[in-house]
This record gives C-alpha cells, structure tokens and sequence, in this order.
C-alpha cells in the first residue's frame, strides 16, 4: 500500500517537473514494481511491454483512426457541416450556437478527437457568432462544449483505449456510444435553448433558411454521412473489423480530401507525419500506462481499495457515485487520455465485482471523462480554443460552459438511471 | 562553422529519412488493409499474414516517429506549474525534465535491447510468413537510443523553435 501511495506520489511529481506524463508512468511503475516483485523481474518486464505494446495487430485501429480524422479535418468538411446546420435551426434562438453543436457532432462522427473538433469549429463558427452579436460566454462555451462530443461519438479514440485497457469489443463499445452521444447533443441543444431564454441578447436568431436553398447545403455533406455509414455501419453489420473499418475509413477519407479538399502531395505527407507523430505520442502513453498498471496490479492497491470499500458497506450505487467523484478530482489536474489509462485498470475490476456491465461503464467513464475536459481548472478544450482565440479570456469560456457542463451530469444521472440507453443497440448487435 | 554545418546536414537527413519512413509505413498500411478487405470479400482470398506484416509495420511506425515527436515536444506534459515559474526558472526546469526524460527514454532503448538480444538468440521469427522479427526488434532500440540522445543535445537549446525540429536543425 505504501508502496502504491509512493509510486503514485513519486508519478506526479515528476509531471509536475515537466516529464512527459508517459514516462512520468513508466518511471514510477518501474520502480514500483522493482521494489515489490524485485528489480530483475521489472527490468525485463519494460521491454517486453514496450515490445508488446507496440507490435499489435489490433493496436492498429489507433493510427488509422487518426489518420481519418486527420484528412478530414483538412478536407475542409467543417464548414459544409456548419452551413448545413445553420440552414436548418439557424433561425431558432441562439440558432448559431444550435448549428455549433450539431456541426461538432457531425464532425466527431468521422473524427475520434474532441480536441481536434474543438479547434476546427472554433475557426468556423466564432467570427459568425461575433458577427451576430453573440456573447462570447456562450459561443465560445458551445464550441468547447460541442468538441466534447466527439469523445463518445464513433469513432472514439478514447472508447478504443478503453477496450484495449480492459479487453472488450470495441466495436461493441463504438456503437454502444451512440445513443448516449446524440443524447448528449439534444441536451446541450436544451441548454442553449434555456441560456438564451434567460439572456434573450446573448444569441439573437437568424434569418429562415427556404427549403430549396436547405436541400442544397444538405447535399454538400453527403460525405460525412457516407463515411459514418461505411465505417459504422461496416463494423455494426459484421462487414468488417474494427481495425479493418479504421483502414478502410482512412482510405476513403484520403480519396475525399484529394478529390473534394483538393489536397496536394505535399499535404498528404503532412497529414500522414503528423498522424505518426500523434501515434507515436499515445503509444509512449500507453507504453507507461502499462508499465505502471503491472505496478498497480501487483502493489495490493485493488485489494486495498476492494476492502476500505467493503468496509463502508457501500451499496454498488455508492461505489459508482464515489467513482465518479473521484474522476472529477482526477480530471482537474489530469489530461484526459492518460486519466482513462492510469485510473481504468484500477476502477475497472473494482465495478466489474460490484456487477456492472463491462460496455455500460467504457461509457460512463468516457461520459465522466468528457465532463472533466472541460471543468477549470484543467478543461483541455477550453485550452485549445483559448489557444486559437486569443482575445477571450479563459474565465469566459468556462463561465459559457458551466450550462454544458449541467448537461453533461444531467446526462450521466439518466445514463445511471437508464442502462438500456447505453445497451439496446450492442445487445442487438 | 564547418563542423556545425556538417551536423546540421546529418541532422536533416536523419531527420528526413525517419520521417519518410514513418509516413511512408503508415500509408502502407492503409494500402494493406483495403487490398486484404477487398481480396478477402472480391476474390475470396484475403492477403496471406497480412496481420502479421502489419503488426511489424505498427513497431516501425511508432518508433521511427518517436524522434520526431520527443524532439518536437509533442508528448502531453501537464506544464501550468512550470508557466507559474520565473522565465528564467522555466528554462532551466525545462532543461531538466528534457534530461530526466531523456535518460528515462535511454533506459527504454536499453531494455529494448536487452530484448533484442533475446529474440535474435532464439532465431524469433513470425509464426505464418517466418519473418525474423529480429531487425525490427534492434530498430526499436536504436530508434529510442537516437531519441535520448537527441533530446539530450536539444535540452539547452533555446525552446522557441521546436517545429524546427521537422527541418533537422538542432
């Protein structure tokens, strides 16, 4: 136990040094773990990790995924997505922020980053937004918020991790991602809704969009839904694997970026670097990760955890609920994805003996997850939009999230009240 | 001047070579995977050890980026306690975690080789197509050798011109 405390110590003081928190990881679980089983056995445990790790045929799906939401992002399909939301609810209150939203969860449906999201849409729709008069709380706050959405939405690179972690289907996980994601979409829409009905001024409506000039915007975005249709679909109807569909995806999200983005040779390798380098980056995070779950596994942590629980007679309930706020404490000061791989290996036994299902929590904790990428101190994207919108302040993007962030538990209670939201469609699968 | 000058050279073609290595891998694997669907449901034969050339080609992949994007300092560090420091204090933290990192990273590479060892003592090849998995074992190693000492050198350069880094001048 003291053992684990140290180790979990020794972790984040070295991030808090400025160590790259993969290696932060894996420093911390090959000490740990040196001194509880003994240093022989931990030195060759780290490269066989790091061998394991990264030779993986199904560990593929991570690269490809990128590499399509990578082209998409450049084939300039944020846009399109954006005119054809505003064709349709641009002239509701707050309308702009409405087409935000639901452009965010187009784009997610083809890409596996909210990050990513994030920072395309603020491009997009910020300087519209301004242009209408909208206030900068709730513009910037839906953008941020919207990027979130891509975290659940399939493909999800954060569901991916996840079922590697704990060893569930993911493509199982992708669709049971589905329903939760676009019911996160309607609640944000309500909250938009509710926002402007107490600040009429903050998100005046547009104009009416005829029907002749709808059906033109929508058939510019045949795209997306084509790709979400080949790559979903593909995996929901047992075409093809998980990894198979992320390569097919990536093909065709290439085609389209040559044939509709117009890209350029010298684009392309752009894109297919800069994909590496984003893999190389998770998997020098994963790498650690494991390092440091070995370490977890062995330093009695679980069945230390397992017996304070035991003690408190929690009902399963109760042990959900205290996960849950643990993971806001964790995600004030972590970054997401390595949040997902350090805390998963501990909490997933522990719910899995307290009787939940493996697929229900991947979601509840991705949910969790995307809740803490945009609560201060520590959002992510409320960083990257700060970044790409360096007139307004950080407080004024939480301030515009604080309703998305309302949402977002709203959405996690009727997730925990309703498992079926997060069952029915892989129970058919 | 001169010597510089030849380091910079080495360093672009370094720096190049990974990169089309890395780019050139990740595409091949696309390019892999839609014949082998295609063969698979086309013509009923899918790619033989497809799978396995795959799971050589990832090891490749990650690897021959890892330079790239240590050096880029692309890696997700949570710095908001570092900006609370004094310019001059962050430089000087700074270059520290670059070496701590970089001896970390050292130790991987070290590992790696170890392991490598191993692997071309048993003769380890991949089960269908027995490919010795051995080269790209060493590449790993070496790959993450070149990193640490790499992000070594880089620790006390100036940190403004990181995407440099993509040009091969350290």
């Amino acid at each position: 136990m003291t053992a684990v405390a140290a180790g979990l110590g020794g972790m984040f003081l070295l991030v808090a040094g400025g160590i790259p928190i993969a290696f932060a990881m894996a420093l911390a679980g090959f000490v740990g773990f040196a001194l509880v089983v003994g240093v022989s056995p931990a030195m060759s445990m780290v490269g066989q990790i790091a061998f394991d790790t990264v030779m993986n045929y199904n560990l593929s799906v991570l690269p490809l995924f990128i590499l399509m939401g990578n082209f998409i992002t450049r084939a300039r399909l944020s846009e399109d997505l954006y005119t054809a939301a505003h064709a349709f609810v641009g002239h509701f209150r707050g309308g702009m922020a409405l087409s935000t939203l639901i452009a965010c969860g187009g784009f997610s449906a083809v890409s596996g980053s909210s990050l990513a999201t994030a920072a395309t849409m603020s491009r997009v729709a910020m300087p519209e937004m301004r242009r209408f008069g909208y206030s900068d709380s709730l513009a910037s706050g839906s953008i941020a918020a919207g990027g979130t959405l891509g975290i659940l939405i399939p493909p999800s690179v954060a569901l991916v991790l996840f079922g590697i972690m704990t060893g569930n289907d993911i493509g199982k996980l992708f669709i049971a991602g589905i329903l939760p994601g676009l019911l996160g979409l309607l609640l944000y829409c309500l909250a938009v809704l509710i926002t402007t009905g107490l600040d009429r001024s903050s998100g005046p409506p547009g104009v009416r969009t005829p029907w002749a000039q709808r059906l033109r915007v929508l058939g510019r975005v045949w795209g997306v839904l084509f790709l979400f249709a080949v790559v979903i679909g593909g995996i929901y109807l047992g075409v093809f694997t998980t990894t198979e569909a992320a390569g097919i995806g990536a093909a065709v999200a290439a085609v389209f970026a040559i044939v509709r983005g117009g890209m350029r040779a010298r684009e392309i390798y752009g894109t297919l670097l800069a994909s590496a380098r984003m893999t190389a980056m998770i998997f020098a995070i994963l790498i650690g990760a494991m390092i440091f779950a070995n370490f977890v596994n062995v330093g009695g942590i679980l069945q230390m955890l397992d017996g304070f629980l035991r003690g408190l007679d929690l009902s399963p309930l109760g042990v959900l609920l205290s996960v849950f706020v643990l993971y806001l404490v964790l995600g004030m000061v972590l970054e997401s994805m390595s949040m997902m791989l350090l805390t998963v290996p501990i909490f997933y036994p522990l719910m899995m003996s307290y009787g939940y299902d493996p697929i229900w929590f991947g979601i509840f904790v991705v949910v969790v997850i995307e809740i803490s990428l945009i609560t201060p101190p520590v959002g992510m994207n409320v960083f990257v939009l700060r970044s790409t919108l360096p007139d307004t302040q950080t407080s004024t993007i939480f301030r515009g999230v604080m309703p998305f962030v309302a949402a977002d538990i709203l959405r996690l209670l009727l997730i925990i009240a309703f498992p079926w939201l997060v069952l029915v469609l892989p129970g058919s699968l | 001047m001169q010597l510089s000058g030849i380091a910079t050279g080495l360093g672009r073609l370094g720096s190049g070579a990974s990169n089309v290595c890395a780019a050139v891998t990740l595409a091949a694997i696309v390019v892999l995977m839609v014949v082998d669907v295609t063969a698979r449901y086309l013509f009923n034969s899918p790619v033989p050890g497809a799978g396995e050339i795959i799971e050589l080609a990832m090891a490749v992949l990650v690897f021959s980026a890892l330079p790239m994007t240590t050096l880029r300092r692309e890696h997700v560090t949570l710095d908001y306690l570092e900006h609370l420091l004094p310019a001059n204090a962050q430089r000087v933290v700074g270059a520290i975690a670059d070496i701590a990192t970089a001896a970390i990273i050292g130790f991987l590479a070290w590992r790696l080789m170890e392991k490598s060892a191993t692997i071309v003592r048993y003769g380890d090849t991949t089960p269908y197509l027995s490919w010795p998995i051995a080269p790209i074992a060493i590449f790993m190693s070496a790959m993450s050798a070149v990193t640490a000492v790499l992000l070594a050198i880089s620790a006390f350069r100036p940190r403004r011109r990181y995407e440099s880094f993509e040009e091969g001048s350290l």
